[in-house]
């Protein structure tokens, strides 16, 4: 590890811990008081989620529309194991109860249809998310299309702060890992990559199953968050939320998804107040950001405190990766 | 270097004038002589026309309780604000708007959410902030009850319970309809549908023929009628709500099955019987809170003849419940002569004899009102009988 | 017996729908590779046009049809020129959400300007019950079937025998061999556009008057529906978007009448995957070889 490497990693953890002490801060003295942390806490959630589909679809070029799906599996997995073991313990379980299952029917899944190419991942995935929700529909267990509800919460925004740093900065290594650079090569040229010797449905299905375990997680945080899990909440709709916060990110900029999940998030608040407009106004939104900006707000680039504050400087270092 | 200095200097500016609105913000607390009360309605997404319906009669009781001089505590009137937000039909934005209301608006009290999930979804946020909740149409059972079984103190709900609306749809299948087999047909996308037909299964006496599900906004139930078509059964049974419950009721009289149809109050919409057609919205008994026929109250007339006035059409069932809530509310407010939350949380829970325009309301200990049920017979498209089901 | 054709009859009636929507999807998707999220809100704004034509003008039902596929077929062409001709060049998923956000401001502008609560259709034409042995069909029935068949016989003449046709076969193919012939690209979408739109909207204003019901929402379940029927079929080629369709419309009638009603939509999903794992290409998809 050179001395460069030590310092910008050292430079992103500052810039975490100078968020971390703003939002920190801003709660104590009550500045944007209850309201302000649930909507925290509803970001930093949908980052989760959406740092785990940007995996899915800017590492290996297909998308998916079925992420509520995953996210339904983790909720319901924190819904049944915290409300048996109401405790820490209990919810740490529940999590991995809940990543271990969606992985695996993610590996289930992915397995056959990752061998395809174009666009049937997506109609693969969307009804395997809406098979999902239809058999929670008419599960005992999981109490219909009642839901549960009562599900201790162990979920402040300290948790959700730190769980989001922990899936970026695993994501973000990933990428750059050996197993990274040959999924970005699967999604820049598959035959090429094949020829090479790369597996490339491996990596398909690797990029795929750690997105929906991420879902995973994002849908026991906010199971736990909220108290209360219903079949509803993980209908096509929300998969599309997350893809939206993708595509207006920039696929493959994990930067951007972070700035587009909180953007969103503060638009849906401010939308709150125009009652039957909102929709509306945030349809426009879309569509006027899809034609102005057509690679998302941030492109395929990322945000890089490199640049920023060591480029004056001088030549740092001698790593000619863009992605620094 | 530089930029580096300069963006610890930024930092440790913006931590300072954070800390400084805080404490400013403190000492601002002021008293106002509005008494706000937050609306949680889905005015988009699947549940808005519900949700559409809900909001316009808690606009029609605020309008209605400013016009007759507001409320009054100890001789001082005090006007009533309404502040509605768009839950979206999403649970969690229920939960976030929810406390959004108590912890930026500053409300006093809140109507909503509309359906069971969103409510289950808004009761933490309503509890952490202290602030009563009324929901008009929550069905399930235990929204008011907390795991241990004590009451969950700041909900309260203007809607029979579902197991009360199907037991007693049970009854008057068999007392007054004199069904012995009867066909189910429930909505099994929400908790409404569902928990209604356990109830009734577990009360009717006679025989249900057959269980089929659907989902809302289906359209289509040819093959679900088609298959019961040629078995025995005297009474078809949906619970579920008008949208759905009026194209059954048309496709099956088209069909030729004239047997009565039994439902809960989601059938009590003026739409059922325009898209059912009103040739083939006949021989339908369906569960009300108020019906024009057997006024349940007099306070039930006079609120259907003003908001015909000022909508140009019927009020539903949805409508009324809203109504009543936001009533129950000042009710709470002029018994308990204060608009502190505490106060109207303690005020809902005593409230008794209440003549509500969807009837004569008591809470009982845990938060639902006890009413008499009026099963509402429908002819041509008319309210034409009323059974009170006892 | 009679039962089991009656429930086909079911299917297929409830499948024509789906076809006429699916016919819609699968040629947008042949000529741009766009899931066009928006087309189930075309097909909702088919069935209020229809309303309107019918309701207040007074038009007889089927000058209210063509009127009201004529009005969604320019629609159609407007949402094609606003929102994905300046993504021609994007990356598709841009596109493809470009789509959802017309989507979403269809459903909710109709639901805000007129309310999303259920309208009744104007019953244009009254509903005659016809027997034939145990088994019972309506002149509704009869007109959603013989429309629908009616269209796919035209559409499938169009892209057969006319020069318009033949230019969107092959913007369909090769879009930079297609321009290298001198055909104008832009307008060729544009007409694919204008077509499937117009399917849709017939595929409404048939549901209106069948159902008897519409509102903002309607098109949101229908919209995937077809889009599985058009994949189901093989999506991109015609024949087999209507075949999709019907298919999808008896194995629903068909769940429904074995008492699965519970799982009609997983049965769907759950048959489509399996499909799609055994012919990747869908029923009647060609298996393409990729070049490098």
């Amino acid at each position: 590890m050179d001395k460069a490497h030590i310092k910008y990693t050292l430079s992103w953890a500052t810039l975490v811990l100078m968020i971390f002490v703003f939002i920190y801060v801003t709660t104590i003295f009550d500045v944007i008081g209850q309201y302000g942390m649930t909507t925290i806490v509803l970001i930093g959630i949908n980052l989760i989620a959406a740092v785990g589909l940007n995996l899915v679809i800017g590492m290996s070029g297909q998308f998916s529309l079925g992420h509520a799906g995953f996210m339904a599996i983790g909720a319901y997995a924190t819904a049944l194991v915290s409300s048996a073991i109401p405790s820490i313990y209990g919810f740490i379980i529940s999590l991995i109860v809940g990543i271990m299952v969606s992985g695996v029917i993610a590996l289930a899944v992915g397995l056959p249809t990752l061998r395809l190419s174009g666009d049937y991942l997506a109609i693969a995935t969307l009804g395997v998310a809406e098979i999902i929700r239809i058999i929670i529909i008419n599960m005992k267990s999981t109490r219909g299309a009642a839901g549960i509800f009562g599900i201790p919460n162990f979920v402040n925004w300290q948790v959700v702060f730190g769980l989001s740093v922990v899936a970026i900065v695993f994501v973000v290594n990933f990428v750059r890992s050996t197993t990274g650079q040959a999924i970005i090569a699967v999604r820049d040229n598959e035959i090429a990559a094949e020829s090479l010797g790369i597996n490339t449905t491996k990596y398909k299905v690797i990029a795929f199953v750690l997105g929906a375990m991420l879902a995973a997680i994002a849908g026991g945080l906010r199971a736990s968050f909220i108290q209360s899990v219903s079949p509803q909440d993980y209908t096509f709709m929300q998969s599309i939320t997350i893809l939206i916060i993708v595509v207006l990110g920039g696929i493959g900029s994990i930067s951007g998804t972070v700035v587009t999940a909180i953007v969103l998030g503060i638009l849906d608040v401010i939308l709150q107040n125009f009652g039957s407009l909102r929709m509306v106004i945030y349809a426009l939104v879309l569509i006027i950001v899809m034609i102005f900006r057509p690679k998302g707000l941030l492109g395929t680039s990322e945000f890089s405190l490199k640049k920023i504050l060591f480029d004056s400087g001088g030549d740092h270092g001698n790593n000619n990766s863009k992605n620094q | 270097m530089k930029k580096i200095i300069a963006i610890v200097v930024a930092f440790v500016v913006v931590i300072g004038a954070v800390i400084g609105f805080g404490v400013s913000k403190k000492s601002a607390d002021k008293t106002s002589d509005v008494i706000t009360i937050g609306g949680v309605f889905d005015t988009s997404g699947n549940a808005s026309a519900y949700g559409q319906a809900e909001q316009k009669g808690a606009n029609f009781a605020v309008k209605r309780i400013n016009k007759a001089g507001g409320i009054k505590i100890n001789g001082k009137s005090y006007q009533v604000k309404i502040v509605n937000k768009d839950s979206k039909s999403d649970n969690t934005e229920a939960a976030s708007v929810t406390t959004s209301l108590i912890s930026n608006t500053k409300v006093n009290a809140i109507v909503g959410p509309v359906t069971t999930a969103a409510t289950q979804a808004a009761v933490p946020a309503a509890t952490k902030g202290q602030t009563p909740m009324m929901s008009p149409t929550a069905g399930a059972d235990d929204i008011t009850v907390q795991k241990n079984g004590k009451v969950q103190p700041y909900v309260f709900r203007a809607q029979f319970k579902n197991s009360y609306l199907g037991t007693k749809m049970a009854q008057f299948a068999t007392d007054n309809v004199k069904a012995k087999d009867v066909v189910i047909f429930q909505d099994n996308s929400s908790d409404y549908g569902t928990g209604i037909t356990n109830a009734f299964k577990k009360a009717y006496k006679g025989h249900v023929v057959e269980t089929d599900s659907y989902q809302a906004g289906d359209k289509d139930f040819q093959a679900m009628l088609t298959k019961i078509k040629n078995q025995k059964f005297d009474a078809i049974v949906i619970n579920g709500y008008y949208n759905e419950a009026g194209a059954i009721l048309k496709q099956a009289r088209d069909m030729g099955i004239n047997v009565p149809v039994i439902g809960p109050d989601g059938l009590g919409d003026p739409k059922l019987a325009e898209i059912a057609g009103n040739k083939n919205t006949s021989d339908v008994y369906y569960a009300a809170h108020f019906s024009t026929k057997a006024p349940a109250t007099d306070a039930a007339e006079p609120f259907v003849t003003a908001y015909k006035k000022s909508y140009k059409q019927e009020p539903s069932q949805f409508t009324a419940l809203a109504y009543d809530a936001v009533y129950m509310i000042k009710q709470a407010i002029e018994n308990e002569k204060s608009a502190d939350k505490a106060k109207i949380t303690a005020g809902l829970a005593k409230i008794k004899n209440f003549d509500g325009v969807t009837g004569k309301m008591t809470m009982d200990a845990f938060h639902n009102p006890k009413k008499s049920i009026v099963m509402v017979g429908v002819t041509n498209g008319k309210d034409t009988t009323a059974t009170v089901v006892k | 017996m009679s039962s089991i054709i009656q429930q086909l009859i079911n299917g297929l009636i409830l499948g024509s729908v789906y076809a006429l929507l699916a016919l819609g999807y699968t040629m947008v998707y042949g000529i741009i590779k766009l899931i066009n999220f928006a087309h189930g809100d075309v097909y909702m704004l088919g069935a209020y046009f229809g309303y309107f034509f019918i309701k207040v003008m007074h038009f007889n039902f089927f000058i209210a049809l063509v009127l009201s596929m004529f009005v969604s077929a320019l629609l159609g062409m407007l949402i094609e020129f606003i929102a994905y001709r300046p993504l021609r060049q994007s990356p598709r998923i841009a596109v493809l959400i470009s789509a959802l956000g017309v989507s979403f401001l269809l459903e909710n502008g109709m639901s805000y300007l007129y309310g999303s609560d259920k309208r009744a259709f104007p019953q244009a034409i009254k509903t005659i019950q016809y027997h034939f042995g145990g088994i019972q069909i309506s002149n509704i029935q009869l007109i959603i079937i013989s429309t629908a068949v009616t269209l796919m016989i035209v559409l499938t003449i169009i892209v057969k025998r006319t020069k318009m046709g033949r230019a969107m076969r092959a913007v369909s193919a090769d879009q930079e061999a297609a321009v290298l012939m001198g055909i104008n690209v832009n307008r060729t979408i544009s007409f694919t556009f204008a077509i499937g739109s117009a399917l849709a909207a017939a595929g409404g204003v048939l549901i209106g008057l069948y159902y008897n019901n519409i509102d903002p929402l309607m098109g949101m379940t229908p919209g995937i529906k077809a889009f599985v029927a058009a994949v189901l079929g093989g999506i991109g080629i015609i024949p087999g978007a209507a075949l999709g369709g019907w298919l999808i419309g008896i194995l629903e009638t068909l769940t429904q009448a074995v008492g699965l009603s519970d799982y009609k939509d997983a049965v769907v999903y759950g048959i489509l995957i399996v499909i799609l794992l055994f012919k990747p290409t869908g029923i009647l998809g060609k298996n393409k070889r990729e070049k490098v």
